[in-house]
């Protein structure tokens, strides 16, 4: 989860990424940010994220995020 | 039939409510059915054929996804990649059909369009990607699936519906509610009033300026040009709401395609504004999907080693941009200036 608050704060900065929970709504995370943001989790955490992964549920967050990483992570 | 003439409002939607409202209830759905057919037959008489094809193609994609991913007995990327061949599969009949109609013409052959062909289209890709994705199931009733791509209200204009936001209400066939008749029904006034008292008028001014501007000065050319942009904005939005308003007599809620666009604070807040169900739709199956492409993704890396996350960021989001003009330019006047400042906006 720390590493995933470090991407965002490099993403993001100047964001209280630790608890916001409308990265999306709010338009914080726009479509190239969130390109960039998948491009990083998939490095670091090597996951693959599919199209169907983007959705304001899993990128709201870094909460939400975090639990996409893990359920991405048990079902490889 | 178009949606603004008052044999629309008038004649032929009060008689759907009539016989939806004397129809029994688990009935209903497949009498809207019927209605989208006669609607789509009084537009497009035999070119219906081709509605049917794709519905045809687009439910028989669906469930041979649903039965790949049951009892192939593959797993991992080896289901993926058969998934993949089944939807490509699927895609191309129906893209072939709008690419056939829509850019045939740049080569001299035009041919008459039925109608909704580009709204229809998007939304039989978005069903079948959906299905492939495993974010709805496959529907096993081919009825459901026609009625979903072709509701009379939506089938000319839009909006573009996903099947897992509108699916269970055509599908319910609930008691039409006072509130909603009213509601709808002055909603549909709303979008005349747009229409016919703004966007008509305006449009006869605008086309004389346009027409003899030589014959105008600098000022009345601006007026005109602005006056152009209301139109279009009068036009297309009074239309979404008589499309809206109609979906709503019958209990049925669309998404908004428009939301004050003119209040817009940049030009990526106002792209979120206008059309708002074809920019999700791009970003969702077009953009997305092709960004995130495996052979991009490796490029976008080596970028990145090279020229830094600052570069790298851009490679994939600029070759999916390319791509989306190049596929969608033949559905838009302006396909590739919309497609780039949408997704951008998104």
């Amino acid at each position: 989860m720390e590493e995933l608050i470090e991407i965002l704060e490099e993403l993001l900065p100047g964001e209280d990424v630790e608890n916001c929970t409308t990265l999306i709504d709010d338009h914080i995370l726009d479509s190239f940010g969130i390109l960039s943001l998948v491009s990083e989790i998939e490095d670091a955490f090597e996951v693959e994220v599919s199209p169907a992964e983007l959705i304001p549920d899993n990128f709201n967050s870094a909460k939400s995020l975090w639990e996409m990483i893990c359920r991405l992570k048990e079902e490889e | 039939m178009e949606y603004h003439l008052l044999t629309y409002s008038l004649f032929f939607l009060p008689v759907v409510l009539i016989l939806y409202r004397i129809t029994p209830a688990k009935m209903r759905w497949l009498l809207l059915l019927v209605v989208d057919f006669v609607f789509f037959w009084m537009v497009s008489g035999a070119l219906i054929f081709y509605f049917l094809l794709a519905t045809v193609v687009t439910y028989a994609t669906g469930r041979a996804l649903d039965y790949v991913t049951k009892n192939s007995g593959l797993k991992g990327k080896q289901l993926t990649r058969k998934k993949r061949v089944v939807l490509a599969l699927g895609i191309v009949i129906p893209l072939g059909m709008l690419v056939v109609f829509k850019y045939f013409k740049l080569i001299g052959i035009t041919l008459v369009a039925p109608i909704g062909i580009s709204y229809y289209t998007l939304q039989t890709i978005s069903y079948m990607t959906d299905v492939y994705r495993g974010t709805i199931k496959a529907d096993r009733n081919i009825a459901r699936v026609a009625l979903y791509l072709s509701f009379f209200p939506q089938i000319m204009e839009g909006p573009i519906t996903r099947y897992s936001e509108v699916a269970e209400a055509l599908y319910a066939g609930r008691d039409l509610e006072f509130h909603n008749l009213v509601y709808g029904y002055q909603r549909i006034l709303w979008g005349l009033f747009k229409k016919m008292l703004i966007a008509d008028r305006l449009a006869s001014i605008v086309y004389n300026v346009f027409k003899n501007y030589d014959r105008y000065d600098g000022c009345t050319i601006a007026v005109a040009v602005i006056s152009f942009t209301i139109q279009l904005y009068m036009e297309f939005s009074g239309c979404m709401d008589i499309i809206l308003g109609s979906a709503e007599t019958l209990g049925i809620q669309l998404h908004e395609n428009f939301r004050q666009p003119f209040f817009a604070e940049n030009a990526s807040d106002f792209w979120r504004r206008w059309h708002i169900t074809l920019g999700t739709w791009l970003k969702d199956y077009i953009f997305y999907p092709i960004s995130l492409a495996k052979p991009l993704k490796k490029f976008s890396k080596k970028v990145k080693g090279v020229f830094g996350i600052g570069v790298s960021k851009f490679v994939a989001p600029t070759v999916a941009l390319l791509y989306g003009c190049v596929t969608e330019s033949g559905m838009e006047p302006d396909g590739p200036i919309y497609f780039t400042e949408c997704i951008i906006s998104f």
